[in-house]
């Protein structure tokens, strides 16, 4: 099973530790099963009338003092190394996740990926630990047995050895069978997480357009369908236990019934006496050769489980990273930007940019204007680099842009998005997301030039309130978001409907910071409000992902083109 | 209502399975009386049966037939369990999905949702596994264990002693377990939240990250909350180590007892070598089913941390609910449909509304401009009622809005606004939701929010599938869906809350325009833009939570100072 491999893959690190617990398991294994033949003789000492027991009882005492210790330090040893090895791949699923491409985030549901960080590793550490620990445990427990019972009475031993194939027959036939229910069982977990954080995100329309019922109809359709598959999957598990248990009881039987005959007839090719006694720890013997067979079962639900996940796990592992780009620095920064006949699109059949060319040289402040999903949007996800064109290329200091390492790119760029995010922590920690070693009154001069400080005035503990603590209106959070990216001085600026949100007002004292910020500094400002692009030195009107006119705003007002149309439409 | 009140009408099953699993473990039991019986009976002289084989092997039947009655028994329990928790299971879900619902937007975003999506998933799943470890297998131990011990002292009174003594001290064990890690599984599952949160964060913000070129630091952040975790964790494995050593060493002193007392042969203790056989086997079953048993107090342990989660979730007030008035009026033009008379509210100690006074008739365009922080998106949440005043009245068709139904008000507002909106669903499903337009209407509706175009530019047309949040769409097209649903679902009141930021002025007007044709319509139209609100009929100016200005654009041009600098500005810009 390759699956298997690749899970003892995250053990190769830790293997000193693992030779621990397994000698730990050795020696409490080993007191636990010796007691039992320690009694069986004390029992044949009893028959045979000799009633001095203490020199077992003071072997079974020391037995019972290394299995303690010897116990205590697997236990240990297993839950501590397992906790270790879950924690690394919690960690090393992030940082696939945080490098990988945009696109994956993009393509996948939300509420599915979020499952993976909790859910599906905390199954692999129910399902691995303890299962390993009950297979560790188990196979020495077996061997060890095994071997006594042969000492014993290699005929009831064989009888034994012979039919135990059927108990683990029967666990491997009922878990087979099953494992599709546990990835069912998983598969509708995830839609209706899915579902759920959905209808959190958008409760407001819910309400208000009175979808609650036909909300909570469609989850209860979901609901039904965890139900179903919850069932079965539970219900299969819970086969495992009582089978195997029933076999073992039958295995019991059929010792006792040989036992019996054994003990009636002591035929001669035993090799020596069978006595009460030996039958004693041989039924003892029996009943602990059989036990570990029951908690492998009982754990081999919890594997399934965690196998469903570990699936879902590798999946995700096993994915692209981005590509970091080429191994070009910008040393001395952007001197400019050219886009070369650029088709991109998100899918294949639909092209968004079907042909651009721009130029933008240093120290330029650029608008991208235009009608609604003509690409404004899309040029800026190419300039980042979150997505590469089709065909086409985009050229930075006359170089392709994929030569230039990523980070050091970005390092040049400063974007301001549409959507405003903003991260678990305290606002002051928001705002110096980009420069971690800024000072506080670096980050309250950027708060002074985004027009924010009013507002971080208004906060109860001001910097240092908690965002989880705050409902603050779309338009706050671009406005932190304004003053995260002036906290880092960027020369080249991506600004996308950055102060759509905002009231004029503040827009009008904020852009006059703008112009001190962005004075001597490159910028592409994607905004529909004409104010704002009027103080452009270049103007690139878009339309159905062609770039139709460019200019500035008085060439273009004389052109009396598509652009004087879309200024006149100002008065209706 | 708590995490259990679902669980009331499957409490037949809850009590029944595990009284199907007495019966197990009393076939368990009798299995370890008929072997005594042999071995004295048959093996022993001076047995009744003595050397009477067939007896022995009648026995050894015996054991077989009572291990199937044991596992058919067993089987009705697991059917009866895994029935029941799933079905509880679903019921809890319906139940907080439900409680969510009557929550209002603000409550949900104070609770966190990353921990309401945990509600709904991993805690359910915790309670509802600790319900069906409860049916299952909770009832085995301790039967096992008492029964163990009454055997003991049918065998022998000493015996029953020196097995009474040693099953005590590993329930102890048990219970120092039980009641020392609870708090521990809570703070766990706390780390767990904040790992969730981390993890959405990125999932939300992977642009912003990547952005900045942070990812090196967002990662460290996320190892050190992982580190966290797991030493809370280690916490918990530290204390439940200790479990199966002590559990093994006190029932194998007990062993070492029932020896001595065998040995020491007192005239009343005298122990048959059947029965001291049968006390053995006696004690390893009983320390076997104790430790099955100390398996399960952890993950009960993780069931009852989850159901106090829960618990402190259902304790959240509704704080809105519904009034009593059944019907509504129809209003005809002119009266009026709300009143806010000197409305004032407060969140966490700071005002957003101030002494408001606003009216809106039926038939009337009101504007509403007000900078950000100016309290007007409070005061739209107010016309849906999403909050309640803490003074003043809110008159709503004549009478306090408190009476109405909650439906009543909220289904007969459309309303586009900042937030969110669209699901995931076939463009058809997002603007129908559900209510059974026809073909015609809908088109129209695209029509005039100028979404027709390319909506129709799709192979699918309106079958088109959105996905979640409609994130397969610019800014522009899921404003403009939004804007034909709502003048789809128009009933009596329209508002369009900055509903086309993201639009051009071209589209805007032309929007704009299709939405005032309606001359009858209520309207509230929320901008930034003086441009669109300057045609209403009566424009309110916001500013820090107080109305600073109402009337038409020319009264507002000559009495409010607030209104002309933004006009002013704008026009300059010209």
């Amino acid at each position: 099973m390759k699956r298997i491999i690749s899970v003892f893959g995250y053990l190769r690190s830790r293997r000193y530790l693992v030779v621990l617990a397994l000698v730990c398991a050795l020696a409490a294994v080993g007191a636990k099963l010796a007691i039992p033949y320690i009694v069986g003789i004390s029992l044949d000492q009893i028959r045979a009338g000799n009633m001095n027991l203490t020199n077992y009882l003071v072997l079974i005492g020391v037995l019972i003092g290394i299995g303690s210790f010897a116990r205590f330090f697997f236990d240990y040893l297993v839950s501590i190394t397992g906790e270790a090895i879950i924690s690394s791949m919690r960690k090393e699923l992030y940082h696939k996740l945080v490098h990988a491409p945009v696109s994956t985030f993009d393509q996948k549901k939300e509420g599915d990926m979020l499952l993976l960080f909790t859910n599906d590793i905390d199954n692999i550490r129910t399902g691995f630990v303890s299962g390993a620990a009950a297979f560790f445990e188990g196979v020495m427990q077996i061997a060890i047995t095994v071997g006594l019972m042969l000492y014993l009475n290699w005929l009831l031993a064989l009888i034994v050895i012979v039919l135990t194939p059927l108990s683990i027959i029967v666990s491997n036939f009922i878990s087979k069978a099953n494992s599709s229910s546990f990835r069912k069982q998983n598969a509708a977990l995830a839609e209706l997480s899915a579902y759920g954080m959905e209808s959190l995100a958008n409760i407001e329309t819910i309400q208000s357009y009175g979808l609650s019922k036909s909300r909570l109809e469609r989850f209860k359709e979901k609901g039904v369908e965890v139900r179903k598959a919850q069932f079965k999957a539970t219900f299969a598990a819970a086969w495992i236990n009582p089978s195997s248990r029933l076999v073992n009881n039958m295995i019991y039987g059929a010792v006792v019934i040989a036992g019996c005959l054994l003990l009636y007839h002591q035929p001669a090719f035993l090799g020596k006496a069978f006595t009460v006694g030996f039958l004693s720890s041989f039924l003892t013997y029996c009943y602990q050769y059989m036990a570990p067979f029951n908690e492998i079962a009982d754990a081999s639900g919890d594997i399934l489980f965690a196998f469903a996940s570990f699936d879902r796990y590798q999946k995700v592992m096993t994915e692209e990273s981005d590509d970091i780009g080429g191994e070009l620095e910008l040393p001395r920064g952007i001197d400019s930007v050219e886009g070369k006949n650029i088709v991109f699109g998100y899918d294949p059949g639909r092209v968004v940019l079907n042909g651009i060319h721009f130029r933008i040289e240093k120290g330029e402040r650029v608008a991208l204007v235009g009608t609604t999903g003509c690409g404004k949007t899309t040029i800026i996800n190419l300039l980042m680099r979150f997505y590469d064109p089709q065909s086409g290329a985009i050229e930075v200091n006359e170089k392709a842009i994929p030569q230039y390492r990523k980070t050091s790119l970005r390092e040049h760029i400063g974007m301001v998005l549409q959507q405003s995010v903003l991260f678990d922590g305290t606002i002051g920690e928001n705002i110096a997301f980009g420069k971690e070693d800024a000072t506080e009154e670096e980050i309250l001069e950027a708060c002074v030039k985004a027009k924010a400080d009013n507002l971080i005035k208004r906060l109860p503990k001001g910097l240092d309130t908690q965002v989880s603590s705050l409902s603050l209106s779309s338009g706050e959070r671009q406005l932190i978001c304004l003053a995260r990216i002036l906290v880092c001085k960027p020369e080249f600026v991506l600004l996308d409907e950055a102060t759509s949100n905002i009231d004029l007002r503040t827009e009008i004292a904020l852009s006059g910071g703008f112009d001190t910020l962005l004075k001597g500094k490159t910028s592409v400002v994607v905004a529909h409000r004409l104010s704002t692009i009027v103080g452009a030195d270049k103007i690139l009107v878009m339309d159905k992902g062609k770039i139709i006119e460019a200019g500035n705003f008085k060439s273009l007002m004389e052109k009396d083109g598509f652009f004087a149309k879309l200024y006149h439409s100002q008065f209706v | 209502m708590t995490a259990f009140t679902p669980l009331k009408k499957y409490r037949l099953g809850v009590v029944l399975a595990p009284a199907f699993k007495l019966v197990e473990c009393l076939c368990e039991l009798g299995v370890t009386f008929l072997v005594r019986n042999i071995i004295d009976s048959v093996f022993t002289e001076g047995g009744s049966n003595y050397r009477d084989i067939g007896y022995a092997l009648m026995m050894a039947a015996w054991i077989l037939g009572v291990a199937v009655i044991g596992f058919s028994f067993t089987m009705i329990t697991q059917y009866m369990a895994a029935r029941t928790s799933s079905n509880y299971g679903y019921d809890l879900k319906l139940a907080i999905f439900a409680h969510l619902n009557r929550l209002s937007p603000k409550q949900i975003d104070d609770f966190g949702q990353a921990k309401a999506l945990n509600l709904l998933g991993s805690d359910t799943y915790a309670v509802q596994n600790g319900i069906q470890m409860f049916m299952r297998l909770l009832v085995r131990a301790p039967f096992l264990v008492v029964g163990s011990l009454v055997a003991g002292f049918i065998i022998n009174v000493y015996a029953g002693i020196v097995l009474a003594i040693g099953l005590i001290c590993c329930a102890l064990v048990l219970f120092i377990f039980m009641k020392k890690v609870p708090s521990h599984y809570q703070n766990l599952q706390g780390e767990l939240d904040s790992i969730a949160t981390s993890g959405n964060d990125l999932i939300r913000g992977v642009r912003v990250i990547h952005g900045f070129s942070k990812e090196e630091r967002e990662e460290a952040k996320f190892a050190a909350r992982a580190d966290s975790y797991a030493k809370e964790a280690r916490i918990i494995w530290r204390i439940s180590s200790f479990i199966n050593p002590l559990t093994f060493a006190f029932l194998n002193l007990a062993l070492i007892g029932v020896l001595i007392l065998g040995s020491f042969g007192f005239s009343y203790s005298q122990l048959s070598v059947g029965s001291i056989v049968a006390l053995v086997s006696l004690l390893t079953q009983s320390l076997t089913a104790l430790l099955q048993f100390s398996r399960l107090a952890s993950n009960l342990s993780k069931g009852l941390a989850s159901k106090k989660r829960i618990d402190a979730f259902f304790q959240i007030p509704v704080l809105i609910d519904d009034g009593d008035l059944e019907e509504e009026k129809k209003l005809s033009i002119g009266e009026k449909l709300y009143d806010f008379k000197d409305v004032s509210l407060s969140f966490g100690g700071e005002a957003v509304l101030s002494k408001v006074n606003v009216s809106i008739a039926k038939g009337e365009h009101i504007g509403i401009i007000g900078g950000t922080g100016s309290g007007k998106s409070v005061f739209l949440s107010l016309l849906g009622r999403y909050n309640d005043v803490d003074s003043g009245e809110v008159i709503y068709k004549g009478h306090d809005i408190k009476n109405s139904k909650l439906e009543n008000i909220r289904t007969h507002i459309a309303m586009v606004s900042q937030k969110g909106g669209l699901f995931s669903g076939t463009i058809k499903d997002n603007l129908d939701l559900g209510k059974g337009f026809s073909e015609e209407e809908i088109i129209s509706a695209l029509k005039k929010a100028e979404a027709y175009d390319f909506v129709f530019a799709y192979e699918d047309k309106m079958e088109h599938m959105l996905a979640e949040m409609g994130s397969n769409l610019s800014g522009g097209q899921r404003q403009r869906l939004l804007i034909a649903r709502a003048l789809l679902h128009y009933d009596e009141l329209l508002v369009l809350d900055d509903a086309t930021s993201a639009l051009d002025y071209v589209t805007e007007a032309k929007i704009r325009k299709e939405i005032f044709a309606k001359k009858e319509s209520t309207i509230v139209l929320v901008s930034q833009r003086v441009t669109s609100v300057m045609g209403c009929d009566r424009i309110y100016v916001f500013d820090n939570g107080k109305i600073v200005g109402e009337g038409k654009h020319d009264d507002l041009l000559k009495t409010c100072p607030v209104y002309i600098e933004t006009y002013a500005a704008q026009v300059k810009q010209q």
